[in-house]
């Protein structure tokens, strides 16, 4: 097979002959971007530049380390697990006795005793094991713009809701699975007093959720009608709770979508452990610790079901610093990078020393 | 078997006269491969015309077109042409379509490209997938839109390719030709052309169709052509109609022809044709490709040619030997594919790994335990759609901004290149330019260069530029050693130097003065009297049209020397001396052929004395030379001189001739020149008997000039460890020649010079050298191969390809000279595929183009009149000297950026996708974390890279340590260069540093240099004999225009 194509220029290549000066030359131009003479510069690691960098490095990191991890250890945290699994516990009954049509509360009351006083605003969590916030169906299973007060999604709640969305031929508000499974348990914290007063520590449940969500992404049907109530006629409560929406809290402004336990609970977690914000003690005035040493009982109204799970329910306090909760990972981190780097750099520095001016003149000259 | 074919044709065709002539040969001749001199024989026969097919060599083209045609079946179906009448069958229009697409056809056809890409297949799936609902955890159109984009893209690039294809193609559809239509000579576009029109053509116009000629203006329906663009060979072809028809000129003649053309169907095969022309009332007369003119090729030197059309279009042979570009992908494509490939088997196991895990999770989580999932027939429990859903999940893993981010990054390389002003050729306005963005970066890893010669490392110009009369040169002597220095890498000459013309005011004086004015007169004349120039008288001057190049320029030469040849008549040569003229009576051509390589007139001089005047190649000048001949030494190491600047050598000498002697001889010579038997070596031996006792003139030096930074060029290529192979159909002669100039064969090197004419002599040979080679073969050695065609259509054949593949790797330079189009892409082709190597093939012709196609990448070098090598090239450039920068700088960079990106862009989907999952941490935590990660991430490759650039630098690093450092590395280089290997970038900055020559002595099966780069181009056995053509011309009256 002989190769030789053909192509329509071949025949008229002197045919084509332009008028002088009539064409513009197809002179490339002679700029420092299409001659590629723009400025670059590309770091030629030397031990004589790296070294300094590595120093500092490490001199850096090292300070931030340690004041990460000083910090992180400073933060006071406290856990308990509430969830019932062995029989000396005190929510023992409440976890085998559950039914989800029981009309009745069942209670119960964990005493604990905190060794250090809690100084600060002390945060309370509560922590739920082995829960799959994070399922793909079950994250997607929420209706955004239902829960931003869209009238028409509040009737007709969005495919992705299904089979929560509708219930006896009535929407679901809000649908969904992520709130049909809301966290329901109550807790309630007690100071016992040595001299033998039982006080109930106030638990704020306002400034728990943030604040776009609380004012942006979620919002009332008929933001301006006073009646939540007869926003949200027609619609029916998810199954599985006890009240429907409107009823969630007395304080109108932390009701229906916009209840702020509610807010926490749709912004699903990404691990199968995990805590939410549930209340927040506020410092009281004065030199007086907000959570004083002593003992403590709190009082669960034991609602929700994890044993089908095999999950736990834990509550957490906590107080915070400028880093937000306890992680001492950082500090363990930036500590060992920093300290990485000042070993390298002394050992960079050995090599400098021992074969850098060697090199430079028995590489040439050999 | 291929003459059985032709013999069967010409059979049907009911040439019962010939048949049992033929029958004859047919039996003698067994061997297949001899059809075509068997061809060439009849032919002979036919026209009863002197044979000269005999002895000599020829082009190898012909012996492969007949082994093709072996291959080829017998599909072409005879056809029958009525002059002067409608066809009876329909036959192709000469419209000629080279599109890929029409309006309709451009959507399914353009998909089906696209989707037959792996990775478009594969993000096609994906995007299929997404619109399952709830298998797909990402959104519908992550996938559909950015493909879309991405098509859409592609589609408008190979819109506007196409539509420029539409354009070209229209352009040729359109151009104008003179055809002879009811009874008047009209002026009609190309794609009108039909079979059986009678067709004129002039000067320099190309030839819209195939066609067998008629007539023309030249004496004996002579005509020449250039057929550069069909098989490269620069040197005109003379073509001749019929003696039949040649008389058949006017208007009215032509319109009086009537009858029958017959000739075989529409095929491939460029050097063959067979008709029958039945003229009314006539004897059938034979055609052959003798008498064709193809499509492609361009008349010169000629008024005018009529011919009857045969094949148009599709049908005609330039476009039946048209072959599709391939579509070429470079090796990081390649590669890229590969790793797309494994990605996409990771991605595989990866999907099926989490959907088990999936599974086991299900059967964990029971739909009862997880009451707050609520799974109830969800399909996310079932293994398969979970398999798919993964797959959707990971897909990213498989770039998909890879493809585009890559044809973007391609895109803006291909761009610099066209921008880059060094590679700007202003004398033609042609700036470099890529056609193809994809292989820029193979551009950085050529390994084999294939060169064409003429037009690529020479411009096709000669010139006579130097001479040696009675022991003195004359001409310009230009130094030689001038290197370029490092900095003026960039700032190549744009213009090559001027001095073309012979220019030496002491040859002018001495032709006066001197004491060797008799002898410089003497040689002037030979140069004005002996060749087969026929001057044309135009209103300004002479033109002189030549065969040869050769012979025109040392013809030029003379007449700026003021021997002015002027005039030819069919018995004699009118010249012009120094203002005086004089008529040379013409006795006898004793014509040119490669085996005599020289060339004699005996003339009767204006003074009445006889005289023989021969010019040639120095060693049988040398050999012919009398006792008394002077100036032998001088002018040996003059030639010497001129050899060594690569200058084409001729040495001139003369005798006179004994008046009884030469009737004598006359009488011999007219008795041989009528034998039948192996006329053509009787008659060179007839010549011998008058070419003796030469007194030795001088010699010429014409230069076949390079184009500027040639052996430069090819100096750092060499240095940059790239083979250069030169693939040319020139001759030998002058391809060694051309080898020296350009200083690919240096004179430290051995020559293996490898001319066989059988399979089992060629083996003989090659094992033989192989043999001689022992250990070192397979490296590279001082050495350098001469392969011509012939030969080399023996050592490509299987059998004895490793061997010859294992010799040429050995040698440092390789020329092929004599190689057919078809030839050339099979040796780029045997070594792309036996040496795991990138090849690179440059050229300017159309027949560069098989080569330019097969190889890795293909470089047509534009600006000349022939676009068809840039038209199928993969990136065009002005001069071969701009090749240094495409693949040093343009090639190198683009390798280095480009694999960089692919990698970048792995890591980074690797990275984004697969980290995907971790959330970022919110306040100081987060942007803390900002900063350690990169520092705990870089941390190791600093620390490594520091510590090996300080134990040890590489010269690259040091010489870049030192530019940082605004210190002149150049003596860093220096000093680097005498001891340690240097890597390919360092080569680019030590080009100052020239490798002393091995002298390392050869075996004495290695030829060594042979004569002194003598060079001669010329057409021989042709149609029409040299002498014949000679004189056939009478430049004194006017020619017949029609």
């Amino acid at each position: 097979m002989m190769a030789s194509s053909y192509t329509a220029k071949e025949e008229d290549g002197h045919i084509t002959v332009s008028g002088p000066g009539a064409l513009r030359s197809r002179k490339p131009e002679n700029t420092a971007f299409k001659q590629q003479r723009l400025p670059a510069w590309q770091p030629i690691l030397t031990a004589g530049t790296v070294l300094p960098a590595f120093f500092i490095i490490g001199l850096l990191f090292i300070p931030i380390g340690i004041g990460l991890f000083v910090t992180s250890n400073n933060i006071k945290e406290f856990e308990i697990d509430y969830t019932g699994v062995d029989a000396s516990s005190p929510c023992y009954n409440c976890s085998q006795s559950f039914s989800w049509n029981s009309s009745r509360p069942c209670t119960c009351s964990i005493p604990f005793y905190l060794e250090q006083p809690y100084e600060s605003n002390v945060y309370v969590y509560y922590g739920l094991s082995n829960f799959y916030q994070n399922h793909r169906r079950y994250v997607k299973s929420r209706d955004d713009s239902q829960l931003n007060g869209d009238p028409k999604s509040l009737m007709e709640p969005s495919k992705e809701c299904e089979p929560y969305a509708f219930h006896e031929n009535k929407p679901i508000a809000p649908c969904g699975a992520i709130a049909n499974s809301m966290f329901n348990d109550t807790l309630e914290l007690f100071y016992n007093d040595p001299n033998g007063t039982k006080v109930q520590i106030l638990l704020n449940t306002t400034g728990i959720a943030w604040w776009t969500d609380k004012h942006v992404k979620f919002g009332n049907p008929g933001r301006n009608s006073p009646n939540l109530t007869a926003a949200f006629q027609g619609t029916t409560k998810p199954i599985n709770w006890r009240r429907p929406v409107f009823d969630l809290d007395a304080d109108e402004a932390n009701n229906g979508f916009i209840n702020e336990d509610f807010i926490v609970w749709m912004r699903t977690a990404a691990l199968p452990t995990f805590r939410k914000l549930y209340r927040i003690i506020n410092k009281k005035s004065g030199m007086v610790p907000t959570l004083p040493r002593g003992n403590y009982s709190l009082e669960v109204v034991y609602n929700y079901p994890v044993r089908s799970f095999e999950g736990r329910k834990r509550m957490i306090l906590s107080t915070i610093s400028w880093m937000g909760g306890k992680n001492p990972f950082l500090g363990i981190a930036y500590i060992t990078v920093g300290s990485v780097c000042f070993f390298l750099g002394v050992v960079l520095l050995l090599i400098h020393h021992k074969c850098g001016n060697r090199n430079n003149n028995a590489d040439i000259s050999n | 078997m291929y003459f059985n074919r032709r013999a069967k044709k010409i059979h049907t065709e009911g040439e019962q006269l010939v048949l049992t002539t033929l029958r004859l040969e047919a039996s003698d001749l067994q061997d297949p491969g001899q059809g075509t001199t068997l061809s060439a024989r009849l032919t002979d026969r036919f026209d009863k015309r002197p044979a000269c097919s005999s002895g000599g060599y020829r082009k190898a083209d012909d012996e492969m077109s007949g082994t093709t045609s072996q291959a080829d079946p017998v599909d072409a179906t005879a056809r029958s042409v009525l002059l002067n009448g409608t066809q009876t069958t329909k036959f192709c229009d000469n419209h000629v379509s080279t599109t890929k697409y029409g309006v309709l056809t451009f959507l399914p056809r353009f998909l089906y490209e696209q989707i037959r890409r792996a990775a478009n297949a594969f993000f096609l799936f994906i995007a299929l997938m997404q619109q399952i609902p709830d298998v797909s955890p990402t959104g519908r159109y992550t996938t559909l839109v950015p493909l879309i984009f991405i098509l859409t893209v592609a589609g408008i690039k190979e819109i506007i390719e196409d539509y420029k294809r539409h354009k070209a193609d229209n352009t040729v559809n359109n151009k104008t030709t003179i055809v002879l239509r009811s009874g008047a000579w009209q002026t009609i576009i190309w794609k009108q052309v039909a079979v059986g029109d009678i067709v004129k053509v002039t000067n320099g116009q190309h030839l819209p169709a195939d066609m067998v000629i008629v007539s023309s203006s030249e004496p004996q329906a002579m005509c020449y052509t250039e057929t550069s663009n069909l098989d490269g060979e620069t040197n005109l072809k003379i073509r001749q109609g019929l003696s039949l028809t040649a008389t058949y000129q006017t208007l009215e003649d032509l319109i009086g022809l009537s009858g029958r053309l017959e000739c075989e169907g529409p095929n491939r095969h460029l050097y063959d044709f067979t008709g029958t022309l039945r003229l009314e009332n006539q004897n059938p007369a034979p055609l052959g490709p003798d008498q064709v003119l193809l499509r492609g090729a361009q008349l010169r030197n000629t008024q005018w040619v009529v011919g009857i059309i045969v094949y148009t279009g599709h049908d005609s042979k330039l476009m039946q030997n048209s072959t599709k570009a391939p579509l070429k992908r470079s090796n990081v494509e390649r590669v890229t594919n590969m790793q797309i490939l494994v990605l996409f088997c990771i991605l595989l196991v990866m999907a099926l790994i989490s959907s088990v895990g999936a599974a086991i999770w299900n059967k964990q989580h029971t739909e009862e335990s997880c009451w707050y999932l609520n799974r109830a027939d969800d399909i996310s429990t079932n293994f398969a759609y979970n398999l798919l859903t993964f797959i959707i999940l990971y897909n990213n893993l498989i770039p998909i901004s890879l493809l585009v981010t890559l044809e973007v990054v391609k895109f803006t390389q291909a761009l610099f290149i066209n921008w880059d002003m060094e590679m700007y050729y202003a004398e033609t306005d042609t700036p470099a330019m890529a056609r193809t963005s994809n292989l820029n970066e193979e551009l950085g890893q050529v390994k084999y260069l294939f060169s064409d010669k003429t037009g690529t490392l020479t411009c096709n110009i000669m010139h006579f530029k130097k001479c040696t009369i009675a022991g003195l040169t004359y001409g310009h002597f230009p130094d030689l050693d001038c290197d370029r220095s490092m900095d003026d890498f960039s700032t190549l000459p744009a213009s090559p130097n001027n001095s073309t013309e012979f220019d030496d005011p002491t040859l002018v004086q001495n032709i006066e003065t001197h004491s060797t004015s008799p002898q410089i007169c003497e040689f002037l004349t030979v140069m004005a009297v002996c060749h087969t120039v026929v001057p044309e008288r135009e209103e300004n001057g002479i033109i002189y049209q030549a065969s040869s190049p050769d012979e025109g320029a040392l013809v030029k030469g003379a007449k700026g020397l003021g021997f002015v040849f002027t005039a030819r008549t069919p018995r004699s040569v009118i010249i012009e001396a120094r203002g005086k003229e004089m008529s040379y009576e013409l006795l006898n051509v004793l014509e040119f052929s490669s085996n005599r390589k020289r060339m004699s007139v005996v003339v009767r001089t204006p003074t009445g004395r006889l005289r023989l005047y021969c010019k040639g190649a120095d060693n049988v000048i040398f050999e012919r030379l009398t006792e008394a001949s002077q100036y032998k030494e001088l002018t040996m190491a003059h030639l010497e001189e001129f050899a060594t600047e690569g200058l084409r050598t001729l040495c001139f000498a003369y005798v006179d001739l004994e008046e009884e002697a030469y009737q004598e001889w006359l009488k011999e010579y007219t008795i041989i020149s009528t034998v039948l038997k192996d006329r053509a070596q009787k008659l060179e031996e007839c010549y011998e008997l008058l070419e003796k006792n030469l007194l030795l003139l001088g010699a010429t030096a014409i230069e076949d000039r390079l184009q500027a930074g040639v052996p430069e060029t090819i100096a750092t290529l060499m240095k940059a460890d790239i083979k250069i192979w030169v693939l040319t159909g020139d001759k030998q002669e002058t391809a060694i020649n051309i080898g020296y100039s350009c200083r690919l064969i240096t004179h430290g090197m051995s020559l293996i010079i490898v001319n066989e004419d059988s399979l089992d002599a060629t083996r003989a040979k090659l094992t033989a050298h192989c043999s001689s080679l022992g250990d070192s073969l397979g490296k590279e050695n001082e050495l350098a191969l001469i392969i011509d065609g012939q030969t080399l259509k023996y050592a490509l054949s299987f059998e004895l390809r490793q061997a010859f593949l294992d010799l040429a790797l050995s040698c440092k330079a390789v020329i092929c000279c004599r190689v057919s189009p078809l030839q050339k892409s099979e040796i780029v082709d045997m070594v792309k595929k036996h040496v795991k190597a990138i090849t690179l093939a440059i050229g300017d012709g159309a027949n560069d183009v098989g080569m330019i196609q097969t190889a890795h990448v293909g470089v047509g070098i534009s600006g000349n009149e022939g676009m068809q090598a840039t038209n199928s090239s993969d990136y065009s450039i002005a001069q071969f000297c701009y090749l240094e920068k495409l693949l040093l700088v343009h090639g190198a960079w683009s390798y280095n950026r480009v694999t960089k990106c692919i990698l970048y862009c792995f890591y980074k989907n690797v990275v984004l996708y697969i980290i995907e999952a971790g959330r970022v941490m919110q306040c100081w935590y987060f942007w803390l974390g900002l900063i350690l990660v990169p520092a705990a991430c870089l941390l190791k490759d600093f620390a490594w890279i520091a510590t090996r650039r300080t134990v040890r630098k590489s010269l690259l690093e040091e010489v870049q340590e030192l530019e940082a450092r605004a210190v002149d590395p150049g003596a860093a280089v220096l000093r680097d260069a005498s001891g340690r290997s240097l890597n390919e970038r360092a080569h680019l900055l030590t080009r100052v540093f020239r490798k002393a020559p091995s002298t390392v002595g050869r075996s004495n099966s290695v030829q060594q240099t042979v004569s002194h780069g003598y060079a001669f181009s010329q057409e021989e056995h042709g149609v029409v004999s040299q002498s014949e053509m000679v004189r056939s011309y009478d430049t004194t009256r006017e020619r017949p225009s029609l």
